[in-house]
């Protein structure tokens, strides 16, 4: 039963995906796939391919009369002589999902569709390519786990991963965001990491420094996931003078994974150069900023506005779970524990700190790979505690994917508000259904 | 070495492949889809009208050997509007608050092996948050 789980459970998110996605744009559920952020992740892919503008040029004269509407974020840069729009999200999703927008301007021409990178086979590319993203994260999430679980509690795992959270919602209603695609890469960042301290062959050392530069081009503040393969197992199984060590003695693969990952920034760096004529610079103007002497810790982590655990409190379980890890996969609750509460620190010092619409706390979609570890060691921990106790957990897991499932479909249906629920309103909601 | 089912699975898969690309080549949906355009909606003087985007395309048949029409900005100084058939431009007009008709023969467009010629409309100029183009008198008339 087990086994035939793990067979069948990918290719059925997959196969749920592509049926919430119809349900989605048919019902009218939301207008099109690339909408909101997503205009400013996926503009790259018609700018660059189809009009050889990577300064954004051409698109903003033909596809929106000369300016990129507010909502895009996307600004003239008009300091110090530069000549071209910048965009304050990065290259990493285009990258992503070329291949999908390459097929999809075939099949265009194919069909005598406008091949401007905004018509109907171009939208439903973007929309297959998160979820196809936020599957290929599920199973390297699952491979991953099986080097330390057993396979019954992987596939228990991966249900309350991809249900219980926002990930579902992220692979199919906002799969243009960035969030599936970060899932995916923070997926392979576990997987991978173990793998090169192993044996750190240069066919790995090139994967984790793609996987690296990925993740920084498709959202700058995951730098702060490099903290994974550095510190993995520092201070467990190694002190940091033999993680040096290590690295001084294995310099020819993590110059291989360091050559990788500048291949994939180099894009990112160029554009910048050439709009502003620097090559690191924000994209975001003076008011979008971080605002680190207030941040808003319980807003972001427990707020009915847009807490990640009061969303999804599954999760809550899951934080219980990086304190009773196993052995094995103790090397990852350091950096993973610094990385989250970095990150949180950056989000909750955000001047939007709810991310604008979203379903929960979106920002932390792409780091659930980190949570699964400690969710799963979690119920590694249960299977030897007496009967009530495992009773009580499996309950509490079950009722918050299925609260998740819930409030997810509600959002969908427009219920739940996309940002600034009150305790009244969601009072008000709880479970309704229309 | 591929086994034998997998060989089967790959050719069905081709097989497959090949009719969807087939179905795909001149399907009879795109009669009613079009892009960059808002819903139908009456003009001050009674007519039925469409307004684009600062870009637009809509789909006629390809049988027609006249296709006409209608065309008229906001703007008193005039809009800049390009018109493409098939991704040939064949007008470049001004369109000004007045109605003007834009008339394309087919004799003067290149053959067309499929059902329908896809009209592209671009306009260089939008206005209010909506970003309006021009509008279309609505339905566009073929002969």
């Amino acid at each position: 039963m087990i086994r035939l789980g793990h067979r069948v459970f990918v290719p059925l998110v997959f196969c749920l995906g592509l049926l919430a996605q119809i349900a989605i744009y048919s019902e009218g559920y939301a207008s099109q796939p690339i909408r909101s952020d997503g205009v400013s992740y996926y503009v790259y892919l018609p700018s660059i391919v189809l009009h050889q503008s990577p300064r954004l040029w051409v698109l903003a004269n033909e596809e929106y009369s000369g300016r990129f509407p507010e909502w895009t974020s996307i600004t003239r840069w008009t300091r110090g002589g530069g000549a071209g729009w910048l965009n304050p999200h990065p290259i990493g999703v285009a990258i992503l999902m070329l291949p999908f927008f390459l097929a999809a301007h075939l099949l265009t021409l194919w069909s005598n569709l406008p091949p401007d990178g905004f018509s109907l086979y171009y939208q439903q590319a973007a929309s297959l390519s998160g979820l196809v993203y936020g599957v290929l994260g599920l199973e390297i999430l699952r491979r991953a786990l099986l080097r330390y679980f057993a396979p019954g509690i992987v596939l228990a795992v991966l249900v309350a991963i991809t249900f219980g959270t926002n990930l579902f919602h992220y692979m199919t209603y906002d799969a243009i965001y960035s969030h599936a695609y970060a899932f995916f890469l923070v997926s392979a960042l576990v997987f991978l990491v173990p793998r090169w301290y192993d044996a750190p062959t240069m066919s790995r050392s090139v994967c984790l420094g793609l996987v690296c530069g990925l993740l920084v081009v498709t959202r700058h503040t995951h730098g702060l996931l490099m903290l994974l393969p550095l510190l993995y197992d520092v201070g467990v199984g190694v002190s940091m003078r033999e993680r040096l060590s290590f690295l001084w003695r294995h310099a020819s693969a993590v110059a291989a994974a360091a050559s990788a990952a500048f291949l994939v920034v180099l894009p990112q760096l160029l554009i910048y150069y050439s709009v502003t004529g620097h090559w690191l610079v924000t994209g975001y103007d003076q008011q979008e900023t971080f605002h680190f002497d207030r941040p808003h810790f319980f807003g972001v982590l427990f707020s009915v506005q847009k807490g990640v655990f009061f969303w999804s409190p599954l999760l809550l379980i899951a934080l219980a779970g990086f304190f009773v890890m196993p052995r094995a996969v103790r090397a990852f609750r350091t950096p993973s524990l610094i990385a989250l509460a970095l990150i949180t620190w950056l989000v909750a010092s955000w001047f939007d700190w709810q991310f604008g619409g979203s379903y929960g706390h979106r920002a932390y979609t792409d780091v659930l790979p980190l949570f699964a570890l400690a969710l799963a060691s979690f119920c590694a921990w249960l299977v030897a505690r007496p009967m009530p106790v495992r009773a009580a957990s499996v309950t509490a897991i079950g009722l918050a994917t299925a609260l998740s499932v819930v409030q997810m479909l509600q959002y969908w249906k427009g219920i739940v508000p996309i940002g600034d629920t009150t305790w009244e309103q969601y009072r008000e909601l709880f479970l309704r259904w229309p | 070495m591929m086994s034998r089912r997998r060989w089967l699975v790959a050719a069905c898969a081709c097989a497959a492949s090949i009719v969807v690309l087939w179905l795909l080549r001149d399907p009879a949906w795109l009669a009613s889809y079009d892009r960059g355009l808002f819903g139908v909606a009456v003009d001050e003087s009674g007519r039925e009208v469409r307004w684009t985007t600062s870009k637009a395309s809509f789909y006629l048949p390809a049988s027609a050997s006249l296709i006409a029409f209608d065309v008229a900005g906001r703007l008193e100084a005039g809009v800049r509007v390009s018109i493409f058939v098939d991704g040939q431009r064949v007008a470049r007009v001004l369109a000004y608050p007045e109605w003007q008709t834009i008339r394309v023969a087919s004799a003067s467009l290149p053959a067309s092996s499929r059902r329908h010629r896809r009209v592209d409309i671009q306009v260089a100029q939008t206005w209010g948050p909506e970003r309006f183009g021009v509008k279309i008198g609505w339905p566009v008339e073929v002969r």
